[in-house]
């Protein structure tokens, strides 16, 4: 059965094209992200579901029913809003309670419903405050209780941890994943974080302009980005995009890059693509930091070239250098320990090109 | 110790920041309210201003025995003219900002909602607040004229009246004449203030009521009425005290009618046309005071949290 | 030609007078008078093109502030003006009222007057003195009038109500027959009914022409409480919306003229002002109309007309006392109030100018005017001093209720008796 089905939804607002031609299919009890930049329309895509917007075309599909004529009270949805939306005037229990209240749940099976949901979310010894009285992260999970209360076909979250110090934020990711596994419930999770997508997600939809620029498992987006924009968008920190030359050197494949004192190749047979057709055109190199570092994926497989490091950020776990080829700036992640070892003139980096990926320059598409 | 050095300099530097505004204040509202006070307390007339002498609580109340026996009562607070304008006071006071305070929450609620033209509306609305009231006032007074008013006029001929109505005349409807153009002019300010509070909601509580299905009607009690309650009962205190002290709208509408004096109108017609100086400032002196007393009730009663942060 | 003779007349009269006044007048520069005056019909028109001979002859300018109609206003300003003290007001125009309460602010005008006071009728001079100073010299003096359509009463057969009962048959007659044929609009009779003091001018005409005394008598006792004082509200109650619109409750003087003029009613009592207004090109009713003396009520026999009129009075707070007098003096004379005759109609307070030829052939109204004025009775100003204001409210205020329903005229007066005994204490 499908959990949510969204079949040619597109939203104009006069001449303004919010959506175009939007299609996602996912099964019951799965996780759907939809990440993107402010104004990509990941919101107002996560309203036409809730049905708290109109879509002008298209259809929308919750458990198999056709909602899009529904009015939000009756798409069996719960939603949980990034401001968090608590009724000031109600207690918690109240809040919790209070989409019961509507529905005519009996007393009884309410105040069941509203305990075993806070214990759940460990709201217990809140349920007779008023929100005002509660911290940010205790608002989250009595918004998450509202929702759970109503046992629905469907979660939608709009960007529930973004306004949550970013330690909270961590926490509540995990506990929003837990409570995922437990429940079995579809989700749609709206986010800018694409860290929170990665982590959360069965599958994202990367959105952009209106459009999903890549529907797919999170390593299929991380891995095997269709573009230069999902590329981009996608780990922290970016992709570097090197413009470069495809040549063809005793019999392999690869570029060469010029940093500020070395000229190198770097073979791409490890890609495992054709890219004969390529030969001779200039195309950008995408090649993830973690895939510039001081060990080699695969043994012997090329070996460490020595670089002028322009600037090394120590994270903690990992150390950023940023070098420069083909003149541009370049990111490489490494331990600590190699960048303490090493002089920062002449760092030996190895450059792992299984998962590098070529895109044509004019579209933006990958090769 | 330097610390509490930086601390004394910083309150002197607010008191000299403070002084020009307490001497200002000083000057035009705690003299004249100090003044009018102490006049109660004398025999003065307007030609002998400055020579009245101290009678006590005398223009309050005083009474003497008669030779008969009988005591009589004199004074302000035994005048039934003093008490018929306080009940026309309190009595338009509540209707008026009872009837300002739901239609101007209507208004609100109208202009708050996403239309073409909205600006427009909202500036438009405001116009009956931004006329002086006293050329409102002869405004209304030549639409309500019985003769030649355009409110006789339609309301004759599409029928409703079969003869023509003398509004402001006529005792059973003065006071009426008087409430519908408070009505009409001040509105628009209470629908202002209703329509900051409203605005100060945020827009996805509505968002969530409606995926919890709650009716509209139900949506206005449980979450509008209660989050907007605090700009609601600060507009009802600014009104309150506006209507308490009603005068220029009665004065130019029903100058002399009893059916609508209300105390300022009282106090002034002592003050000045009957040359019951200290009388008038007696009068005036507890409308200051029921004033007062007024909005402390008020505030206590309703635990009225003006700052509108706590809930 | 006989204008240009007139002219000279004129001329010489005014030099006359300027030379006097620049004898007065120690100060040898020019000053601005500030003269205060209500503003009722073409009151201010009249007044600029009065005053003209005098700041061409003096070098002095007035220049004239205008006030609300309503008298009650006009009095609770100046009231408040003289108390503070005000110096920027030099000449008052007041009412026939007020001398006894203001009489501590203004100039005593005796001495200046000493010469032309025997010209004016006796009665008015006397009304202006409060304890031996002459507080205003008598500017026009007023006493009102019935207003009658010649051309509705002919139309009917009905002859000039004597009394009020037959005004109020005639009124009634022909406000039902006019309105049978469409005039919807008419009314039988206007008069000045908001709670002001025109309505106790108006009532205390009633009482007086039923022969029910003049409210407190001019040695002090209260009279109003009697059978007569009864009848005459009773009857005029039984006119508020029969031949009255219920809105004369609400109207003074230029609400009823408004009917009037506009044709949409049979009588009207009003002041002269009224007589030149109704016969101005404006008017619906020019030519259509005439006054009469206000009718008797009961078997009186005797009508009665509020005495009325304006006076003007020198503040004593005044910086050029002595220009303000001469021009007091002037706006008083016999010449300047012959002009007034002429252009606006108002009753002169010169015994000699009711026989003046020109006036007679102008305003042939004005000789006739005599017959009213001769039946002026006078507000009890002079018997209850400062307290006259709050005495004419509480009638005013009685009456009010009367003619709106609210407690009979028996109730009303009963109660109104009590109110002015407790108000009159010990004397007035």
């Amino acid at each position: 059965m499908n959990g949510l089905k969204i079949t040619n939804v597109s939203k104009t607002f006069g001449k303004t094209n919010v959506l175009k031609d939007i299609n996602v299919e996912i099964a019951d009890g799965k996780f759907l992200i939809l990440v993107g930049p402010s104004g990509c329309g990941k919101s107002t895509l996560l309203n036409i579901i809730a049905g708290l917007e109109t879509a002008t075309t298209g259809r929308i599909e919750i458990a198999g029913e056709d909602v899009i004529s529904r009015d939000p009270k009756d798409r069996n949805i719960a939603m949980v809003f990034q401001s968090y939306a608590l009724y000031p005037t109600m207690t918690v229990r109240g809040n919790i309670a209070f989409g019961l209240n509507i529905r005519k749940v009996p007393k009884a099976e309410q105040q069941q419903i509203v305990d075993r949901v806070a214990k759940m979310l460990r709201i217990e010894d809140l349920l007779d405050r008023k929100p005002a009285q509660l911290s940010g992260g205790q608002r989250q999970r009595v918004a998450m209780g509202r929702a759970l209360a109503r046992d629905p076909a469907i979660f939608l979250f709009d960007e529930p941890l973004s306004n949550l110090d970013a330690k909270l934020r961590v926490d509540m990711r995990t506990e929003i994943k837990e409570l995922h596994q437990r429940m079995k419930t579809t989700v749609v999770y709206v986010t800018h974080d694409q860290v929170e997508a990665m982590t959360l997600g069965d599958y994202i939809a990367v959105m952009k302009d209106g459009i999903i620029q890549q529907f797919g498992t999170p390593s299929e987006i991380y891995n095997h980005p269709n573009n230069m924009f999902v590329a981009g968008f996608m780990g922290s920190p970016s992709m570097n995009f090197i413009p470069c030359q495809l040549t063809e050197v005793g019999g392999e494949v690869g570029v060469y890059l010029q940093g500020h004192t070395t000229r190198f190749f770097v073979r791409l047979s490890q890609t495992g693509k054709d890219y004969s057709r390529w030969l001779g055109k200039n195309l950008m190199f995408g090649i993830r930091p973690e895939h510039i570092t001081d060990y080699a994926e695969q043994v012997g497989a090329q070996e460490a070239i020595p670089c002028k490091v322009d600037i090394l950020e120590p994270t903690g776990p990992d150390t950023l250098l940023f070098i420069t080829l083909n003149k541009v700036k370049v990111v490489c992640r490494v331990t600590p320990e190699t960048a303490l070892q090493h002089s920062i003139d002449k760092m030996p980096l190895y450059f792992n090109t299984a998962k590098a990926v070529l895109f044509d320059p004019a579209s933006g598409l990958a090769i | 110790m330097q610390q509490a050095e930086l601390q004394a300099q910083r309150i002197r530097a607010a008191m000299w920041f403070l002084l020009p505004m307490i001497a200002a204040l000083a000057f035009v509202a705690a003299y004249p309210l100090l003044r009018s006070i102490y006049f109660s307390f004398t025999d003065t007339t307007l030609t002998s201003l400055y020579t009245g002498q101290w009678v006590g609580f005398d223009n309050y109340l005083n009474w003497r025995t008669l030779p008969s026996g009988r005591t009589i009562y004199r004074g302000t607070l035994v005048d039934p003219a003093w008490w018929n304008a306080v009940w026309n006071t309190v009595r338009f006071a509540f209707v008026s900002v009872s009837i300002e305070a739901i239609l101007g929450l209507m208004v609100a609620l109208v202009l708050n909602a996403n239309f073409h033209g909205r600006g427009l509306v909202r500036a438009a609305i405001l116009i009956p607040w931004a006329i002086p009231t006293i050329v409102s006032a002869k405004m209304w007074a030549w639409m309500l004229n019985d003769q030649f008013g355009i409110v006789n006029d339609m309301l004759f001929n599409i029928g409703l009246i079969s003869e023509k109505i003398a509004w402001t005349a006529n005792v059973d409807t003065a006071m009426w004449a008087v409430l519908m153009v408070d009505i009409w002019k001040t509105t628009p300010f209470m629908a202002l203030l209703c329509l900051a509070g409203l605005q100060m909601i945020p827009r996805d509580v509505y968002e969530a009521s409606k995926i919890d299905g709650v009716h509209p009607i139900k949506v206005f009690f449980k979450i509008t009425l209660p989050l907007v309650k605090p700009a609601l009962m600060v507009a009802i205190i600014f009104r309150m005290l506006d209507a308490l002290r009603i005068f220029d709208l009665v004065y130019v509408l029903t100058p002399n009618s009893a059916a609508t004096k209300t105390m300022s109108v009282i106090s002034r017609e002592n003050l000045i046309e009957f040359d019951k100086f200290a009388y008038g400032s007696a009068q005036s002196t507890l409308l200051f005071l029921m004033i007062a007393l007024f909005v402390t009730l008020y505030i206590w009663l309703g635990k009225v949290d003006l700052s509108g942060d706590k809930q | 030609m006989k204008k240009s003779v007139k002219k000279a007349g004129l001329n010489k009269a005014v030099l006359l007078g300027a030379v006097m006044s620049a004898l007065l007048a120690s100060s040898a520069y020019a000053a601005e008078i500030n003269f205060v005056s209500g503003a009722v019909g073409k009151d201010i028109e009249i007044f600029k093109e009065l005053v003209k001979p005098w700041e061409k002859d003096t070098g002095n300018t007035v220049k004239i502030v205008p006030m609300p109609s309503s008298t009650t206003d006009q009095f609770a300003q100046y009231r408040l003006w003289l108390s503070a003290g005000n110096t920027d007001v030099d000449v008052y125009q007041t009412d026939v009222i007020w001398a006894p309460q203001l009489a501590d602010q203004f100039l005593d005008l005796t001495e200046a007057a000493k010469d032309v006071v025997k010209d004016h009728f006796p009665s008015i001079i006397e009304s202006q003195t409060a304890d031996g100073k002459l507080v205003a010299l008598p500017l026009f003096t007023d006493a009102p009038a019935l207003y009658y359509r010649k051309d509705l009463l002919e139309k009917y057969g009905a002859s000039v109500p004597k009394t009020w009962e037959e005004l109020t048959a005639t009124a009634k007659k022909i406000q039902e027959a006019e309105r049978a044929a469409g005039s919807k609009d008419l009314w039988g009779f206007v008069f000045q009914g908001n709670a002001y003091e025109g309505l106790t001018c108006d009532a205390l005409e009633w009482v007086k022409s039923f022969g029910g005394g003049q409210i407190v008598e001019a040695d002090g006792t209260i009279s109003v409480n009697n059978p007569k004082a009864v009848a005459a509200l009773d009857l005029a109650k039984s006119w508020v919306g029969g031949i009255s619109p219920a809105g004369v409750l609400s109207y003074g003087e230029e609400e009823s003229r408004g009917i009037w003029q506009t044709g949409n009613a049979v009588f009207m009592r009003n002041w002269p002002y009224a007589y030149a207004l109704g016969n101005g090109d404006d008017s619906k009713v020019k030519d259509k109309f005439d006054v009469t003396t206000l009718p008797s009520g009961g078997d009186n026999g005797k009508s009665a007309a509020t005495l009325g009129g304006w006076n003007v009075a020198v503040s004593k707070y005044s910086k050029n006392p002595d220009v303000a007098i001469s021009l007091a003096k002037f706006l008083t004379s016999k010449e300047t109030q012959k002009q007034r005759a002429l252009k606006g109609s108002q009753l002169p307070t010169i015994v000699s100018l009711y026989d003046d030829a020109d006036i007679k052939a102008q305003q042939p109204i004005i000789p006739r005017w005599k017959d009213v004025f001769m039946q002026a009775v006078p507000r009890p100003s002079a018997p209850t001093k400062v307290k006259y204001n709050e005495v004419s409210s509480k009638f005013w205020s009685a009456v009010h209720s009367t003619l709106s329903g609210k407690g009979t005229a028996a109730e009303n007066l009963e109660v109104l008796e009590a109110d002015l005994t407790e108000m009159k204490g010990k004397g007035w």
